[in-house]
């Protein structure tokens, strides 16, 4: 059983196992790698995000400043022209020549490279000293200036700062007025050439490719590293960031840095600030790749970090999930073999957790499969075993009926060989004695096997009831009294007054052998049969003064054919089959049978029977035998398929006074039964007939031939337990082969006499339990030692 | 001189052959410039090595990357449309031009594909050589020493700078094109002045000891010696007539005073040929002449010869040195 279940529980789980396969890893990897991934992919992403958002914020911060820092020099380099101018200016209201004025105008060219011309004029705007660089001094021109922006402003403001303009529409130029200190003074007016702002702005570094550039209120160009944009006179209020610039005013300085294209069309990151004076704007602008090469590399290495940190969330992952699945993996390949039948596989977890508690008792569970197997197994063998022992204990009866068989058969042969040579009458008569006792004593064997028969086929049901045990007492008394007598013992029986409940006529029986084993065994001394109480029960004892059985023997007295040894043997007075039948029948009944023996004292064989009420006890009649035999003039018909048995029936029939039909089917006495036009009184049929008919078929087609319940039983060689059982199923009566004549007769004397009733209901039980027990001076022999 | 000549020609072509002959054949795979000059090599070395030292600050460096062409016209300014037409018809990268616009107007008319720098000492937008100085369009662009701007102040530094006489004149090379637009200028300073003017011309090296001879017969005040490519070629033949005559000189370059003239005025051609050197350059590594703006000078220079002053018997007044950028003792 075992082997299949496990081999079915194998063969389901062991197809969808290689589907299921690694889908649990899959899981766990998916899951761990999920819950460790996503919050570093997004703390990841986020910290990249954050400092991509940093550092942009610090460039555009530093650019910023680096765009003020950038202004600031520009505005200085214009606060120095000024200052100088205004030292001219200063000069102008002092004292002094206008030769000395003179030299120190061209002194300040000298020292101011930036200014191309100077000009002094009177409070009344006339000129009064103009020095150039290219042209010739002039000296006293007295040319009106009052009505030029750059006197007007400058008289009004004292410092003007004229539009930048370009010379030859390539250098760009600005005017510089300033008043001097007194309102007498006059104003001084210088020309500067802004190429000069080279100098400041190319000394700026913005990064490697960046640049820095002044344009001024219209955008134009004034100041670049690269000279020629500036001479080439650019205007740059084209692009994003300068008309953003000029548009959105001094006031609001971008939060953002811009990122738009330069004068060269490339991407650069733009910060721009107010040069005050004169109301220019400096530009600072890195190229984008350039000033976002940091934020790229530390985004690049923020990335290679995550990357490798997902990497090792995966790995790690794996390996967790690993160690994870690996012991239930243990655990279901483990269940598999156990399940597969390999009870000795132990599953081997050592995690020291629920899983390891798991394999564990999967390891228990295996070990109680396979002990429970063990068990299973043993169990089996020990059955097996005592089937062995069965057999041979069937054989060695079989061995054991087939020798007692054959001694009485022998000692037939030799009698009818001496009749056949003797013919003289006294002798004739002591052989036919001597065949008449061999031939009892085969059918007394052939009874006892019967029984033993029947009692192995289980046919027997015991029909329990209350009877007082002196019936019992009194007829083992009548029954034995002239066999002791005859060996010189005593036989008694206490009186009891007890009630047992138990099947009387099998108890009967099993006293039967009791006693008339006891008597056989007995040589001197006597029998002594008695009850006592024990609680419930009632022991019911029967002490023999015989020679006693060996400790040693006092199991195998009860088998089959055992045989005491010692002279008994020799008289051939037992079969050796009564304690088998009685044991059978203690069993039956549930009688503990027990005994006890002392060596040359004697034995006690007890019996245990259930104690009973006493109840109104009618004491079955013995009807009166009619003296009239009810044979004479009857038709029996008589169906056998042997003709030796139709002819040895028909004589003993005939002899008998009866009118006697034979056949060997029911065909044939139907047809001769119609050539007579006549019913049958009886039917006696054998109870396998040929071509596999049976008497039973038989008899019931006689039956409804005639339409009348004539009397009928069967007589059957066939001691098989099924066909017993059949029988007995049937409802018919059976007679066994080799039945005795006398048998024969009481059977006929029975069923012709209740001839009269038409139906007979045959109680199986009671019909076969008679047919077990023996005439009272006939009981079964039991051998014992 | 010509004896000079052959000898500079002769170390040039020994340093050629002595070059490897691997080296040679990369040359010729090198960008080529070709470089016309108005004047003769001797006298010009330091312009070239100043338009050579322009070369290597854009990256070039003459028989390492790129080879130059030199075509001298040797003072003979007829010369130059043909040596012109011979740099245009090697297809040559780039032309830079130096010395008389003659030069640089000749290449002009000889192409108009290949880019030209030029050098030069005049109006380059009144030569016709360019239509603005900021340079928008066209294949021609340069630097000019802007000479034709300052020639009013040096011409009345020159006035002024005279003595004893109150006649001025100036000296110009009939061949150059500032013929017509420099004396007008100088008489306009000289008559501011109340002095007189008069016009002295050479166009050729033996001319110059007539001249000089003139001049000190007519006892003249003062002389200015125009811009040209023959007088810069020539400074210390001129600087010693002068010297010779006792003529008070001035001068647009530095480098006459520093040989001993008595006062100049005007921006460095040294700057101006490393202009150049950097503009051909920038050329040969993609730009357009249209990109690059004509240059003009920012820095004028006032140079003072004491010892001539003193030789001359002039007294220089203090303001003059005082304002002087350099006075060379």
């Amino acid at each position: 059983v075992s082997e299949s279940v496990g081999g079915g529980e194998a063969g389901a789980q062991s197809s969808p196992t290689p589907a299921l396969r690694g889908r649990l890893l899959s899981k766990y990897v998916a899951l761990l790698v999920g819950i460790v991934s996503l919050p570093l992919l997004a703390s990841g992403a986020f910290g990249i995000w954050s400092s991509y958002q940093d550092h942009k914020t610090s460039l555009i911060r530093l650019q910023r400043e680096q765009a003020q820092a950038a202004a600031a020099r520009i505005s200085q380099f214009v606060k120095e022209i000024e200052g100088q101018v205004g030292w001219i200016s200063q000069l102008a209201g002092a004292a002094g020549t206008a030769e000395q004025r003179r030299f120190a105008m061209r002194l300040l060219l000298r020292q101011a490279p930036a200014i191309t011309d100077i000009v002094s004029a009177d409070a009344d705007g006339h000129e009064q000293l103009r020095i150039s660089r290219l042209d010739m001094d002039v000296i006293g021109s007295r040319v009106d200036l009052s009505r030029e922006a750059s006197f007007v402003q400058a008289s009004a403001h004292k410092v003007y700062y004229g539009p930048v303009h370009f010379r030859g529409e390539s250098e760009p130029y600005m005017t510089i007025a300033l008043a001097g200190a007194r309102r007498d003074a006059g104003i001084v007016i210088a020309e500067v050439n802004l190429k000069f702002i080279w100098d400041v702005v190319s000394q700026i570094k913005v990064g490697d490719k960046g640049s820095a550039y002044v344009v001024d209120a219209d955008g134009r160009l004034i100041a670049h590293p690269d000279i020629g944009l500036v001479l080439r006179n650019s205007d740059l209020s084209p692009l994003a960031q300068v008309k953003a610039a000029l548009h959105g005013g001094s006031s609001v300085a971008p939060e953002d840095g811009q990122i738009a294209a330069d004068v060269e069309g490339r991407r650069v990151l733009t910060a721009h600030a107010d040069i005050v004076p004169p109301g220019w704007l400096m530009f600072v602008e890195l190229p984008l790749e350039e000033a976002y090469a940091p934020v790229y590399a530390s985004l690049l290495a923020a990335a290679l970090v995550l990357l490798a940190g997902l990497v090792l969330a995966v790995i790690s992952s794996f390996m967790l999930a690993r160690k994870m699945v690996t012991p239930i993996r243990a655990l279901q390949a483990g269940a598999a073999r156990i399940g597969a039948g390999v009870l000795d596989h132990r599953i081997d977890i050592a995690t020291g957790d629920e899983l390891e508690a798991l394999g564990r008792q999967f390891n228990s569970m295996a070990m109680q499969l396979q002990q429970s197997y063990a068990t299973l197994e043993r169990k089996v063998d020990e059955r097996t075993h005592q089937l062995q022992l069965a057999n041979l204990a069937k054989s060695r009866f079989l061995a054991a009926a087939s020798h007692d068989l054959r001694q009485p058969l022998h000692a037939l042969g030799l009698f009818v060989a001496q009749l056949r040579a003797n013919t003289g009458a006294v002798e004739h008569g002591n052989i036919i004695g001597r065949i008449d006792a061999a031939v009892t004593t085969m059918n007394e064997l052939f009874g006892a096997l019967l029984d033993i028969s029947k009692l192995d086929a289980e046919v027997l049901k015991p029909k329990l009831a209350a009877f007082p045990i002196q019936t019992i007492f009194q007829r083992l008394e009548t029954t034995f009294g002239e066999a002791a007598r005859e060996k010189a013992l005593r036989l008694r029986a206490v009186a009891s007054s007890a009630w047992v409940c138990s099947d009387s006529i099998l108890l009967e029986r099993i006293m039967l052998n009791l006693v008339a084993n006891a008597i056989r065994y007995t040589d001197k001394g006597g029998v002594v049969l008695g009850a006592r109480r024990r609680g419930s029960m009632l022991r019911l004892e029967l002490w023999d003064s015989g020679p006693g059985i060996p400790e040693d023997q006092l199991r195998n007295i009860f088998a089959e054919f055992y045989q005491g040894s010692g002279p008994q043997r020799s008289d051939g007075g037992g079969l050796g089959l009564g304690l088998a039948i009685v044991e059978r029948l203690g069993g039956l009944l549930d009688h503990r049978i027990e005994v006890s023996s002392t060596l040359g004292q004697g034995s006690c064989f007890s019996v245990l029977v259930p104690l009973a009420a006493a109840t109104q006890f009618v004491q079955p009649v013995v009807p009166i035998q009619v003296i009239e035999d009810p044979c004479k003039g009857k038709l029996v018909v008589v169906i056998d398929d042997d003709p030796m048995v139709r002819e040895g029936m028909r004589g003993l029939l005939v002899s008998w006074g009866c009118r006697v039909v034979t056949a060997d089917g029911d065909g044939a006495a139907l047809a001769i039964l119609a050539q007579r036009g006549e019913a049958p009184d009886l039917v006696i049929s054998d109870y396998r007939l040929a071509a596999g008919k049976t008497g039973f078929a038989a008899v019931a087609r006689l039956r409804s031939v005639f339409a009348a319940e004539i009397p009928a039983f069967l007589i059957s060689g066939d001691t098989a337990p099924e066909r017993l059982r059949e029988a007995a199923d049937s409802g018919f009566r059976l007679l066994h082969k080799p039945v005795p004549p006398n048998a024969l007769r009481a059977m006929l004397s029975q069923f012709l006499r209740q001839a009269g009733a038409a139906r007979q209901r045959i109680d199986t039980d009671v019909s076969v339990a008679s047919a077990i027990r023996r005439p009272s001076a006939d009981p079964s022999p039991v051998s014992r030692p | 001189m010509m004896k000079r000549r052959t000898f500079i020609t002769t170390v040039l072509g020994g340093v050629a052959a002595a070059r490897p002959l691997a080296a040679r054949a990369q040359t010729r795979a090198l960008p080529v410039i070709g470089f016309l000059h108005s004047a003769a090599p001797e006298g010009a070395a330091k312009n070239v090595a100043a338009f050579r030292e322009g070369l290597r600050q854009a990256g070039y460096v003459e028989g390492q990357n790129v080879t130059i062409e030199y075509r001298w016209a040797e003072n003979q300014y007829n010369r130059l449309p043909a040596l012109a037409a011979d740099l245009v018809e090697r297809r040559v990268a780039v032309i830079v031009t130096s010395g008389a616009t003659v030069g640089p107007l000749a290449v002009k008319q000889a192409t108009s594909s290949i880019p030209i720098v030029f050098m030069i000492g005049a109006d380059p937008i009144y030569a016709g050589l360019v239509e603005s100085l900021n340079q928008r369009r066209g294949n021609v662009t340069g630097g000019d020493i802007l000479q034709h701007a300052a020639r009013t102040k040096a011409s009345g530094t020159a006035a002024r700078a005279g003595a004893g006489s109150e006649d001025r004149r100036l000296l110009a090379n009939p061949e150059n094109g500032n013929i017509v637009t420099e004396p007008p200028v100088m008489e306009a300073a000289a008559r501011r002045l109340g002095l007189g003017f008069q016009l002295a011309k050479a166009s050729r090296e033996r001319d110059f000891e007539a001249v000089f001879a003139g001049l000190a017969e007519q006892r003249v005040g003062g002389l200015v010696i125009s811009t040209d490519a023959l007088f810069n070629n020539r400074i210390e033949p001129l600087v010693a007539l002068a010297a010779r005559h006792a003529i008070p000189t001035v001068y647009f370059l530095r480098e006459f005073v520093s040989a001993g003239g008595l006062i100049s005025y005007g921006a460095s051609i040294i700057a101006m040929q490393r202009q150049g050197g950097e503009y051909a350059g920038r050329i040969l590594k993609g730009a357009k002449p249209a990109e690059l703006p004509v240059v003009q000078p920012t820095k004028f220079e006032l140079v003072v010869n004491v010892e001539t002053a003193r030789t001359l018997g002039l007294a220089v007044p203090p303001t003059l040195l005082a304002l002087a950028d350099e006075v060379i003792e």
